[in-house]
Order: structure tokens, then C-alpha cells, then sequence
């Protein structure tokens, strides 16, 4: 096999330059393969990368029903055990979570408006799971701390009888108005009506039911207009305000939050500036609260960009009287390729119906089929590009099968059987490939860190490329995975070894005597 | 001793090529005893390398049977014949027909790599062979690098390494001069003589054929003549006869000419 392998060798030198030709074609069609891999792995890392480290984690736990309702009833209820259950995992399977809350809200300023969703985090969690911190254009991320927000207290009797009093007479008022409407100039029905949109007017049950918080400033303002409006009308606001407050205090000041880019552009926000967000909480009650932006984020996803409001859980909490309770614990395990055994293990840990624990790859099923798509599709051009690469080698080897006639007769007249003059002429191939293999998958290795060190520069076409909703870097990174640098190899050295039959069979076949007649 | 070891029985070759038949043997029945030096005579296109391509089961023929040491070639498979030429038989060839890549040491020794001879067995059988056919450091020479007659003695090495039983040599010295044809004539001869190697020369050169203990004629596909040459045994061949004619060619021809003389 030995001396096979050295008379391999010593006969691919006879024609150098075929061989070089040959040895060069191989092993750049093994190089650009590799260099695919490079690229296909590179976007398939960036896109679970991005996938993962913006929002969704290697495995999630939610209620049981809140994948397909989000209904904000559906939340987790005991989280610090789902936490201790994680923390339980181990080193290999096991990782970073953190909590999380969401809501809905309609976000204002001045004419601008937009429906957004709510996204309440653990900072200090949040930045170990998710790449958020890092992404801010402008401003800075959330405070680890909720913001200072004083508790409510029960009414008391007296109070109670004061609100429904009031109401009655809001009320009456009102009805006493209507009927007077036909004699009323247009101005009339709403004398100070608010100046955002938001109906933070007064309507006869509105105060002391809906309003769980106040904006400060309009407090204020309220409270210098105090006893100026019609009818006596602002002093009953201010006093219905005053017991809201009492019931359900607003915060010291306005929350921070971080915005999207898209969302700043819509809503011409700056960072510094706030904006008024109006929600429903969970008993159904609308609820305001001005917020003040900390800092403005872009992920290169429009989705996130446009619809996403960052704040601390703990205000969110607040805000839709969820006290304690999130919908979702995410966790970034360390290796995505675990993260279905990490779900299924926490799922038997946790053994608890009313939660569900899924994966990245089950949650979205789309990018998962996405990203074996990309492979088969470098596959298929890599299967393209070997069968015309493999097709030369049959050829080169068909020449240098013909032209040594005489040389496989003088083998096989010196006893060579014809099955080892098939494997010379296999083992010639291979070593052929193999050479090709070594110096394409150098050239490719040269290639890949290219690809990894500058990447693949996307910006003279696009400022963000989105797959599926999910945001791709602009320079698209390479990847060098163990397989992208071994398949192209191992591929084409199959289809070369069985593509060595034909010339190889043609070889076996030659006879000794044709062999040795001088031509 | 003078068992038989070829035994060609009413051989004939035809050859077609298209519509023409060549007839280039027309029953050829012959006996070659082992251990005999035959030399195989006749003008180009007589026959001679058909025949000698048949008895090396290269070639099969029309009609007729060969016995190799008594086993019938046309009973045998791809994969015996291989066998057979591998182990029993060797071949020289008019046009050398070394492998070009290998070094003369590789060509000589890759029949036995082939019968799967332990290392050290065919490295001194090797530097013996190469020694015996007067090539001693030459041993790394690639083809081109050696002149014909020292390919051709090469082939000679290559072909007795292997210890065959019969060697079959077409026009061997075709190609050389006459001096040079004339030392590869006389090694062989002493390899006959020393190892009992039986040789099938074929040659219209009267070199050879002086060299020879039994000559057989062919002319057009068919033996004419087949004579046991004067004072030259078929078997047993006497190396003094020979060194008398062929010693001053022999010396001039080769720096290691003593080592022959007057064995
Ligand atoms: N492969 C072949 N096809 C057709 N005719 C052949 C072939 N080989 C030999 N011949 C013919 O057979 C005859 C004998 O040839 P050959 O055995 O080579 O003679 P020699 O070796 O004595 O010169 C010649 O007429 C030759 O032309
Ligand atoms: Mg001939």
C-alpha cells in the first residue's frame, strides 16, 4: 500500500504542469467552499446570535397560555422558583436568566403617537442575557434600580364618601349640561381640555377609578388652576386627583425608558425629553405616566426599533398593578446547541403544568428552518461547484490513464493484478485530491480569516439587513466551525474516489498484450 | 531435472483487423525443458513475440493450449494468470519498459514489493540482482538517467528478482549495440547458469543466437527448424565456452567484468 502510494505520488510529478492546473482548480474550488462555510456559518451564527441575544435566549419559561394569548393575566407567579430551578441546571447545561414583563401602551408626544409594546427588565440581569446595554446610539441604559415610587394606601371611609360624592355631582353636572346643549356655544363642553390627546379629561367615572398615575407636572398645573374653571368643576378634578393619588401615588419622577430609533424619529424624541405613555393594567383600568428617555437603542430590526420600550420591571410592575409577577424568564445557556436539552431538563425540574418551557428552535421554528435552509443552500452550490471540479479530475485522470497504455502492460505483465491496478489508479486520485485538499483548505483557512477579521462589508448596500424580523450586522462576520473546514475536503474527496472508478476501471481492463505492442 | 516446463500444443493466433485476417502463428507445438537457454529466431513478423505473449499468458490464443508447469492457461482465471506472471514468470521487453518514475532499485524491486516480500528480504535480494547484471551503484538512477543497455539490464533484474521459473525476453537486445547486446546476452546466460533459470529469448540478432544452446526458427507463424546448437547443452550450459568469445566485450563493457570472469 506503501509503495502504492509512493508510485502515486512519483507519477502525478510526471506531468507537473497537468498537475499543477489540476491541484490548482481543486483546491480553489475547496477554498471558495470553505470560504462558504465560512460565510453560511458566519450569518447562521449572526442571525442566532442576533435572535438570542436581543430578546429570546436559548430557552424561555412562560405561562402556560401566554405564547398565544399574551394576555397580561398569563404571568409566572412564582419566579424566584423557575430562578432557583435554573440555577439548579448545572455548568454545563445551565446559564444566565432574567425576568421579564410586558404590556402594550400608547405612546405620545406632542402630535406625534404610536401603539408600542411595553418591555420591563432587570437591568442588571438583562444585560448578562441579552445584548441591549451594548447597543444604545444614544443615552445610556436603565438605572439597576426601579424608580423611587411611593406606595398607595386604602381610602378611608371618609374619603370613600367624599369620592362618591363628588362623583354624583360630576355627574349631575354633566347631565344638567347636556340638557342645556342646544343654547351652548361649541366651546363650552370641555373648557380645559387636556393638551395631549390622551383622554386625561375628566368623565363622570374616570378619576377615581382609571387613573392609577399621575403625570407630576399636571399635578401641578392642576393645582394652580385650582378653584379658576366653571362651575367649580377644576376644584372637584384637583380633589378627585388628590384621592387617586392617595390610592395609587404617582412616581417621584417620570420613568426612564429606553426607546428605539425608528420610535424616536416618529415621535421626534430626544434623549432627556419625556414622552406620555397611556396603558390598561390588569384589572382593566386605563392608566398615564410620563416617561423620561435615557437613552435611545438601534438593533438594525425595525421590528425592535419601532415598537419596543425598555424600563425597569419593577415600574412596569407598577404600572399594571402586576406587583411581583413577570410573564417571561428568558436564559442564555452556553452553548445554543443544548439549549432543547437545557428546556427539556428544566421542564422535568420545574414539573409544573401551568408553565411552559421551550427552546429557541421550538419558539421559532421559522429561523430554525431558516438556518438549515442557508446550509442545504451552501450545499447545493458546493455539490455544483465539485461536480464540475470532479469532472476535471476524471478527465486529467482519463489522460494520464491513456497515455501510460504501456506502462499498465508492462504492469500487468509483470504480475500487477488487475484490482491493483485499480487501486494505483484510485490511491493516484486521491493523493491528487488530498494534495488539492491540503493547499484549498489553507487558501480557504486565509480566506475564512478574512472573513472573520474584516468580515463581509454590507454597507454599500444597506444600513441593516433583516431576515425574518431579525436584524443581521451590516458586516457580515465569518465563522470558522471545525466541519465548514473538513466538509468541502471530505466531500470532494468521495466524489473524486468514486469518480476514479471509470478511469481507474479503464485501467484494470487494459490488456498486457495490447499493452506491450509497440504503437 | 529436465522436467517441462512450457508446453505449447497446436497453437495458432489469428489476428483481425477489420476485414483482414493476420494469421501470425499457424499451429505451433513446441516443449521448452527447465533449466534450458532457448533462443526463439526469425525475421520481423514471423511470429516471434505472439508466441512469446501466449506462453506469458499476456495474449490468449485462437486455437490451440499452453501448459505453464503443467497447469493449462486457458483454465485459469484473470486473477491466476496474474498470480502466475507475478510469481513463476518474468518478463524483458525489446523497449526496456521500465517504470519511468522509479529508480533502478525501485523497478528491481517492485515485483517482490508486488509478491509482498518482507523488506529487508528484498533489499538484499535487490542490491544482489543489480549487482549480478553489473549495475552496483547505480541503484538510484531513474531511467533516463541510465543508458539503453543499462535499462535493459535492469529489466533483466526486474526480471529474475523475483526468482522466476522462465523468463521470456522479446528482442532484447533490439536496441542496444553490439557490445552492450552482447554483455546482456552473457549475463543472462550466467543466470541460467547459475540459478537454473530457464530463458525464452526471441532475436533475429546471430549475438544472440550464437549465445544459444537450443535455436527455434519460426518463419510466417510456423517452426522450421529447431536444433540443438554444436557443443552447446540445451541444459547445463558451460560459462567457460561463452567467456571465450565474449570476455574482451564483457571487460570493456562493464568495470565489475572480472567478477563474471571465470566463474
Ligand atoms: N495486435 C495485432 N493486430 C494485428 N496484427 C498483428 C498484431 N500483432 C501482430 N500482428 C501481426 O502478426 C504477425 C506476427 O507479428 P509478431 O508476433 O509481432 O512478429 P515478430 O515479433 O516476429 O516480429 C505480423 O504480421 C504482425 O503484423
Ligand atoms: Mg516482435
Amino acid at each position: 500500500m506503501n509503495s502504492m502510494v509512493r508510485l502515486a505520488w512519483r507519477n502525478l510529478g510526471r506531468n507537473r504542469r497537468r498537475t499543477a492546473i489540476t491541484v490548482f482548480a481543486l483546491a480553489f474550488a475547496i477554498a471558495l467552499c470553505v470560504g462558504s462555510y465560512g460565510v453560511t456559518d458566519g450569518l447562521n451564527a449572526s442571525m442566532l446570535e442576533t435572535l438570542t441575544r436581543l430578546e429570546l435566549g436559548h430557552v424561555q419559561v412562560h405561562h402556560a397560555k401566554f405564547p398565544k394569548k399574551r394576555q397580561l393575566t398569563e404571568t409566572i407567579d412564582d419566579a424566584p422558583r423557575v430562578l432557583k430551578a435554573i440555577a439548579s441546571l448545572g455548568p454545563r447545561l445551565g446559564g444566565k436568566a432574567t425576568m421579564r414583563l410586558y404590556g402594550a401602551a400608547l405612546v405620545s408626544r406632542g402630535e406625534k403617537s404610536a401603539g408600542v409594546q411595553l418591555v420591563g427588565v432587570v437591568p442588571e440581569t438583562e444585560r448578562q442575557v441579552t445584548v441591549l446595554h451594548k447597543l444604545l446610539a444614544r443615552g445610556r441604559y436603565l438605572d439597576d434600580a426601579p424608580t423611587p415610587w411611593p406606595r398607595g394606601r386604602k381610602l378611608t371611609d371618609a374619603e370613600r364618601e367624599r369620592d362618591r360624592t363628588i362623583t354624583k355631582k360630576v355627574e349631575k353636572d354633566v347631565l344638567d349640561e347636556l340638557d342645556s346643549l342646544p343654547t351652548l356655544k361649541p366651546k363650552a363642553p370641555a373648557p380645559d381640555a387636556p393638551k395631549t390627546p390622551a383622554p386625561n379629561a375628566p368623565t363622570p367615572n374616570g378619576p377615581t377609578k382609571t387613573d392609577a398615575t399621575r403625570k407630576p407636572d399636571a399635578t401641578k398645573k392642576t393645582d394652580a388652576t385650582k378653584n379658576v374653571g366653571p362651575h367649580g368643576r377644576t376644584a372637584l378634578k384637583s380633589e378627585t386627583l388628590e384621592l387617586a393619588n392617595k390610592l395609587s401615588p404617582p412616581p417621584v419622577r417620570p420613568p426612564r425608558v429606553i426607546i428605539g430609533t425608528s420610535l424616536a424619529r416618529i415621535l421626534k424624541v430626544k434623549v432627556g425629553e419625556t414622552i406620555y405613555a397611556l396603558t390598561q393594567t390588569v384589572d382593566g383600568m386605563m392608566a398615564e405616566v410620563h416617561f423620561e428617555v435615557a437613552g435611545i437603542f438601534k438593533t438594525g430590526s425595525n421590528q425592535y426599533d419601532r415598537t419596543r420600550i425598555y424600563m425597569h420591571v419593577g415600574d412596569l410592575q407598577r404600572m399594571l398593578h402586576l406587583y411581583d409577577r413577570v410573564h417571561e424568564i428568558a436564559l442564555v445557556t452556553h452553548d445554543a446547541k443544548l439549549a432543547n436539552e437545557t428546556a427539556a431538563t428544566l421542564k422535568a425540574k420545574l414539573s409544573d403544568d401551568k408553565l411552559i418551557v421551550r427552546s429557541w428552535s421550538v419558539i421559532r421554528p421559522d429561523v430554525e428552518r431558516m438556518l438549515k435552509l442557508n446550509k442545504v443552500s451552501t450545499a447545493i452550490m458546493i455539490f455544483i461547484i465539485f461536480f464540475v471540479a470532479t469532472l476535471g479530475v476524471v478527465n486529467t485522470m482519463l489522460m494520464a490513464v491513456f497515455e501510460r497504455t504501456r506502462e499498465f502492460g508492462v504492469l500487468k505483465a509483470i504480475g500487477m493484478s488487475a484490482m491493483r491496478l485499480f487501486n494505483l489508479v484510485v490511491i493516484e486520485t486521491l493523493v491528487l485530491v488530498a494534495f488539492s485538499a491540503v493547499v484549498g483548505t489553507i487558501f480557504g483557512l486565509l480566506l475564512d480569516g478574512y472573513l472573520v477579521v474584516y468580515g463581509l462589508d454590507l454597507r454599500s448596500f444597506t444600513d441593516g439587513i433583516s431576515i425574518m424580523g431579525i436584524g443581521i450586522a451590516p458586516v457580515l462576520k465569518g465563522k470558522v466551525t471545525l466541519s465548514g473546514l473538513l466538509i468541502p475536503s471530505l466531500i470532494l474527496g468521495i466524489s473524486c474516489f468514486v469518480a476514479s472508478f471509470y478511469p481507474a476501471q479503464r485501467a484494470a481492463r487494459m490488456l498486457p498484450a495490447a499493452g506491450m505492442r509497440e504503437l | 531435472m529436465s522436467d517441462v516446463i512450457v508446453h505449447v500444443k497446436n497453437v495458432q493466433k489469428t489476428y483481425k483487423q477489420g476485414s483482414i485476417e493476420v494469421h501470425a502463428l499457424r499451429g505451433v507445438t513446441l516443449e521448452l525443458a527447465r533449466g534450458e537457454f532457448a533462443v526463439l529466431a526469425g525475421s520481423s513478423g514471423s511470429g516471434k513475440t505472439t508466441l512469446l505473449n501466449l506462453v506469458g499468458a499476456l495474449d490468449v490464443p485462437t486455437t490451440g493450449e499452453i501448459d505453464v508447469e503443467g497447469r493449462m492457461l486457458s483454465s485459469m482465471t484473470g486473477k491466476d494468470l496474474a498470480e502466475l506472471r507475478l510469481r513463476r514468470l518474468g518478463f524483458v521487453f525489446q523497449a526496456y519498459n521500465l517504470i519511468p518514475v522509479l529508480s533502478a532499485y525501485e523497478n528491481a524491486e517492485y515485483v517482490m514489493l508486488l509478491q509482498g516480500e518482507p523488506a529487508e528480504k528484498r533489499r538484499e535480494k535487490v542490491m544482489k540482482v543489480l549487482e549480478s547484471v553489473g549495475l552496483k551503484g547505480m541503484e538510484n538512477r531513474r531511467p533516463t538517467e541510465l543508458s539503453g543497455g543499462q535499462q535493459q539490464r535492469v529489466a533483466v533484474a526486474r526480471a529474475i528478482a523475483s526468482e522466476p521459473a522462465l523468463v521470456l525476453a522479446d528482442e532484447p537486445t533490439a536496441n542496444l549495440d553490439s557490445k552492450t547486446g552482447s554483455d546482456l546476452v552473457a549475463t543472462m546466460r550466467k543466470l541460467n547458469e547459475e540459478h537454473g533459470i530457464t530463458f525464452l529469448i526471441s532475436s533475429h540478432d546471430p549475438k544472440v543466437i550464437r549465445h544459444a544452446a537450443r535455436v527455434i526458427r519460426l518463419e510466417d507463424g510456423a517452426i522450421v527448424s529447431d536444433e540443438r546448437q554444436n557443443g552447446k547443452p540445451a541444459v547445463g550450459y558451460n560459462p567457460v565456452d561463452a567467456a571465450t568469445e565474449d570476455s574482451e566485450a564483457w571487460r570493456g563493457g562493464n568495470a565489475d567484468g572480472e567478477d563474471y570472469d571465470g566463474d
